[in-house]
């Protein structure tokens, strides 16, 4: 990652360079040239000038070509004096006097025009200037200059030279930056790498933290998230393993003691036996109680669960867990009543939903007064299938409401011999219901009563992706 | 994933590269003609050359041909250097020289327009290669400015083309160079191309200082020397060399050297005295100016 990031760095940084160079050199030959060019026009009409009174303007004058000659030295330039009939009067060079000399800047100046040109193929400068005779309106002869503004290249070659040089001074200074930049990334990148490698493997307790950049950042405060949830289910699951054990071994431990007090009563009569075989006998099917559950819980795992859909007649339903449950209300004194609001047919999954509903009924039955009540009601609330159950029972604490879902969770944890059951009923409930996209939700005041309510969709979609939690 | 990244680097790093070409060369590419005609410009104010091979032709069959190609315009950017009404009569290659007939009407032609139209046609006809002189007659006689000198024997030289400068300009030098013993000098006909911008007498002295083409010869400067600057004034060339021009040969005489140059230029220009200056002073021992 380290070599692709100087690259990247690097091909970023250089690569406006060879533009950048070209655009600075043809601004400095256009700032030279023009410069140049100014120069050389300003001169040139001074000369002209000079070159149109009476005094200088004799053909053989040795003054005129004196003034011409020292002019071309002074600027390196080749200074020609023509004829109106194109014919040289003066070279500079020396070497071209009385041949013609034919250039069509030159015949516009003998009409009057004066030109200024820069010629970038070969870098020099020209000036065509007329030369007025005295009465400043008849044209005697045109000047022409031009000059190779090739010292200027070797200016230019000693910048090249110099930029060069400092081209490649940039350059190292560039690529001395883009390793520290690249570490600068990597770095951090890697500590976190390193972190998450140690918390993986079990050598970090505490949380990674590289708050270098906000991604490190946000990457390690996920990864601390995901190790707390799986920490979290980690627990869980040893609690649950701690939690079952003891509860799987509470009737065993029961029926270890019948057990052996038989053994130590070698002469106990026959009717205490039957007792105690009773008692060893309910704490087995305590026991299966427990173990059915618990097998449930695990068919109710999304995950390994699988949701049977039918068009379910609610209303059924629930007459029938109503009627299945009439015995034990009866032993209570329980008065069970069943509202319903209008006929409901849902697609569902009948076996899990009743598993839940049953749960529920037989809650309000267990924890309800003498002679109590329990109200069950039936609705549709926009798509949702709605089942309540009131009972005047003993109520829930405002703080054990939401943990009363957990597994083997008792309010009253030194009741649980006696009310039975396993301590998974709501466990179970949940899962049921949330398995089949529904919500189950308890509103409760201590000694008063519990709201459970059950919400279904009215047509499940099988299928959903969320996990459940073991 | 990877190899796509490469890639993708190096033709990045191609595309730099060929960015990266000096921003300050300058290439130009030129094609080789034979010779070539002069005309005019669309505007009528400037020579424009356009090139054509010889084919095979020689002598007159060439100067003929090339007296079609200047009575035609080929395209809108080079017309005939003709005037209108005017035409050649008679083109006649004799030795070295060509002797051009006009018809009368090229009398009333404007001047200019005659001074262009004698440019292009010597410029021109000087292409063929024994030719080195160009003669115009009107009629039987030769033609004559106000001044009544004839418009005889004119040479390319007489034309200073400044737009052409882009097609080498030919110029025979004459030069002067050391023979095998270094006790005499031997003239030389040397080619070189010359453009406007050049001080021929620069070309000259770099020729001088390169030596001769001909094993025969030697050369009278040695290698090291420098031409620093020329200049011209008053008819003199000032030819300022470096230092090296004092550790010439022993066994060259100076005066031979200081010959050799002198020569050279004032036979190539019409200059009248030459001062050879060795790192801006005038040296003793070669003595001051010295004239033919």
């Amino acid at each position: 990652m380290r070599m692709w990031i100087i690259l990247a760095f690097l091909l970023v940084s250089l690569l406006p360079f060879p533009f950048l160079a070209r655009i600075a050199f043809n601004a400095y030959e256009k700032k030279t040239s023009d410069t140049y060019m100014s120069v050389m026009q300003g001169e040139g009409h001074l000369l002209a000038d000079k070159l149109s009174s009476g005094y200088f303007w004799n053909k053989q004058s040795e003054e005129m070509k004196g003034l011409i000659d020292q002019y071309a030295n002074i600027y390196h330039a080749r200074t020609v004096v023509i004829d109106p009939s194109l014919r040289i009067l003066h070279d500079s060079y020396g070497t071209d006097t009385d041949h013609i000399m034919i250039e069509k800047s030159i015949l516009r100046a003998l009409d009057g025009v004066e030109s200024h040109k820069y010629n970038k193929s070969d870098h020099s400068v020209e000036t065509v200037i007329p030369i007025y005779g005295s009465d400043q309106k008849t044209i005697n002869a045109a000047l022409w200059t031009r000059c190779s503004v090739s010292f200027y290249d070797m200016i230019q070659k000693d910048t090249r030279d110099f930029i060069v040089m400092v081209l490649i001074a940039v350059c190292v200074a560039l690529v001395i930056l883009a390793y520290l930049f690249a570490l600068s990334i990597v770095h951090p990148i890697r500590k976190l790498g390193r972190q998450m490698d140690e918390a993986a493997h079990g050598l970090r307790d505490q949380e990674i933290k590289v708050s270098t950049f906000n991604e490190t950042n946000d990457i390690a405060y996920a990864f601390n998230l995901l190790k707390n949830r799986y920490e979290v289910v980690d627990n869980s699951r040893k609690e649950f393993v701690a939690n079952v054990s003891h509860e799987l071994k509470t009737p065993i431990t029961s029926m270890k003691v019948l057990a052996e007090s038989l053994i130590q009563m070698p002469d106990a009569p026959s009717e205490l036996y039957q007792e105690f075989m009773h008692d060893i006998v309910s704490q087995l099917d305590r026991e299966t109680a427990i173990i059915d559950d618990l097998l449930a819980l695990v068919k109710l795992d999304r995950r390994t669960g699988t949701l049977h859909l039918s068009d379910v007649n609610i209303n059924e339903m629930l007459e029938r867990l109503i009627k299945q449950l009439g015995p034990l209300a009866h032993v209570k004194d329980v008065s069970v009543t069943f509202e319903s609001h209008r006929n409901v047919t849902a697609r569902v999954d009948e076996v899990k939903l009743s598993l839940a509903c049953m749960n529920v009924i037989e809650n309000a039955i267990k924890y309800n007064r003498e002679s109590g009540s329990i109200k069950i009601s039936l609705d549709i609330e926009e798509d949702y299938c709605v089942i309540t159950c009131s009972d005047t029972g003993l109520g829930i604490p405002q703080e054990d409401i939401d943990k009363v879902f957990e597994r083997f969770y008792r309010v009253d944890k030194s009741h649980s011999q006696q009310m039975g059951g396993s301590g998974l009923g709501l466990a179970i409930v949940r899962q049921a219901v949330e398995m089949q996209d529904g919500t189950v939700s308890i509103d409760s005041t201590e000694g008063v009563g519990t709201v459970v309510t059950i919400k279904v969709p009215l047509v499940v979609v099988a299928g959903s992706e969320e996990g459940g939690q073991m | 994933m990877k190899k796509k990244m490469a890639l993708f680097f190096i033709i990045i790093s191609l595309i730099l590269l060929s960015a990266c070409t000096a921003p300050w060369d300058h290439t130009e590419s030129e094609k080789q003609y034979d010779g070539y005609i002069y005309y005019l410009n669309q505007d009528r104010n400037d020579l424009r050359t356009k090139g054509f091979g010889f084919e095979n032709m020689k002598g007159q069959a060439l100067a003929d041909a090339i007296a079609d190609k200047l009575a035609a315009s080929p395209d809108d950017a080079h017309v005939s250097p003709l005037p209108d009404g005017v035409f050649i009569e008679k083109v006649l290659l004799e030795n070295d020289e060509v002797k051009v007939t006009f018809n009368k009407l090229f009398e009333q032609v404007d001047e200019r327009e005659k001074t262009l139209c004698r440019a292009a046609v010597v410029k021109s006809f000087t292409q063929i290669p024994e030719a080195n002189y160009v003669s115009f007659y009107i009629g039987e006689e030769l033609m004559e400015d106000d001044s009544g000198n004839a418009y005889e024997k004119l040479t390319a030289n007489d034309y200073l083309i400044v737009s052409a400068k882009d097609i080498e300009q030919e110029q025979i030098l004459t030069l002067y160079y050391g023979d095998q013993e270094g006790s005499h000098l031997a003239k030389e006909s040397v080619p070189a191309s010359v453009t406007v911008d050049q001080n021929i007498i620069r070309i000259i002295i770099e020729r001088l200082i390169e030596g001769p083409a001909y094993e025969e010869e030697t050369s009278l400067i040695s290698d090291d020397t420098t031409l620093l600057s020329v200049s011209v004034s008053d008819d003199t060339a000032y030819i300022n060399l470096s230092g090296a021009f004092s550790d010439t040969a022993s066994t060259v005489s100076p005066e031979l050297t200081v010959y050799s140059i002198v020569n050279s230029v004032l036979d190539n220009t019409s200059l009248k005295k030459v001062q050879i200056l060795v790192d801006g002073e005038a040296p003793a021992s070669f003595g001051g100016q010295m004239d033919l």
